[in-house]
């Protein structure tokens, strides 16, 4: 079932942003049409790891990917939103939230389900925090080396750019982390 | 041992802090009374461990404290070694890096009681430590930061470039002992 659903919906991506990739293309806005021929290959990640591989979906995960990249792709950059100054902010904020729920599938597939009542919720708030500001620090460090090594403007606002977006991944990230300490203490108290 | 260890370390810093801020403050020397003023304040930081009924870090790692904090404050801010050596602030984030790395590590140990360890994947192990060091580089940098948009003006004026390559060495510092502690996840 969630498989059927991870394939529906990022098939309707890929399908939307070909649409797009090709409107584009036709207009001459060799621009939007790279963004959309970006949006192909993130939404064929899912789809062709549904199609073809038996991984297990976590399904909020495969969601929130989705909407980040209508979001990101689509929004942000085909429609030009990231111009309006806080998009941007906000979509690192959302990213943030994103890498901590991803922190937290990690944990849960590499902790013994036996150990996982024992473990503090400290740790897991640590980690799922910690997880979501990796996760930042790797992306402006790819946005920076691109910028070094083939000479684009990824980090084009300087300084005060980049310690924006990294505040805001870490402000989304704890967030999760919060509310992830917390329902392990409750489940704790429970069990 | 470690109480005792703890309250010479952390009065002699307090102390010699005290000192620099005093004699800096009367020459009127802004920008080294305020790192002298910080340096009382992460000096005493510590003893807060004090008053925890079980304190998760060891001898090691208080020491290594203390010399990052000399390092840092008084050889780096005081003596303008950042200023002089281009190598000293990344080798610093570097080290700096592992050493929290270090610190994950003793987390790990405090959190996770040890009988329930072995359902611990070396693969999480890494990953904490990883994260947490690479986390503590970007709260070093949001510190600077916030403190430049208020105060100091000075600790990111290499801008975008020395920020990044601050984090890079976090990075890789992190790496290092995360990659020790996968490895060697039954020993450590």
């Amino acid at each position: 079932m969630n498989r059927k659903l991870v394939i529906l919906l990022s098939g309707l991506y890929v399908v939307f942003m070909a649409i797009l990739a090709f409107y584009y293309y036709k207009n001459g806005a060799s621009f939007k049409s790279t963004v959309a021929i970006g949006g192909i290959v993130c939404g064929a990640v899912p789809l062709l790891l549904a199609l073809f591989t038996k991984l297990q979906f976590n399904l909020p995960i495969v969601i929130s990917y989705l909407i980040f990249l209508v979001g990101s792709q689509y929004l942000g950059s085909i429609r030009g939103w990231y111009g309006l100054g806080w998009w941007d902010t906000f979509m690192h904020f959302v990213s943030g939230a994103i890498l901590a729920f991803s922190g937290i599938a990690l944990y849960e597939r590499l902790i013994h389900r036996n150990a996982g009542d024992e473990i503090s919720p400290w740790f897991v708030f640590l980690f799922t925090l910690s997880f979501a500001a990796l996760g930042g620090v790797l992306w402006e460090v790819y946005e920076f080396s691109s910028d070094q090594l083939f000479d684009m403007t990824l980090q084009g606002g300087g300084n005060k750019d980049t310690m924006t977006d990294l505040i805001a991944d870490t402000a989304g990230g704890l967030a999760i982390a919060i509310w992830a300490g917390i329902r392990t203490k409750i489940k704790i108290k429970k069990g | 041992m470690m109480r005792k260890l703890i309250i010479i370390l952390s009065s002699a810093f307090i102390i010699f802090m005290t000192f620099l801020f005093i004699y800096y403050l009367l020459k009127g020397d802004t920008s080294r009374w305020q790192v002298a003023l910080g340096g009382v304040l992460v000096s005493a930081l510590p003893l807060v461990l004090l008053r925890m009924k079980n304190n998760p870090f060891n001898i090691p790692i208080i020491i290594s404290y203390f010399i990052f904090l000399f390092c840092s404050l008084f050889l780096g801010s005081i003596s303008s070694f950042y200023l002089h050596y281009k190598w000293w602030d990344s080798t610093l984030h570097f080290s700096k890096a592992i050493f929290i790395g270090v610190v994950g590590i003793a987390l790990y140990k405090r959190f996770i009681p040890e009988n329930v360890r072995s359902g611990v994947s070396a693969a999480m192990l890494f990953l904490f430590v990883l994260s947490l060091a690479v986390f503590s580089s970007l709260i070093w940098e949001i510190y600077e930061y916030l403190g430049d948009l208020t105060f100091t003006h000075t600790m990111q004026r290499g801008g975008n470039t020395d920020t990044m390559y601050d984090l890079l060495c976090g990075c890789a510092g992190g790496l290092l002992i995360a990659i020790y502690s996968g490895a060697r996840k039954q020993k450590v």
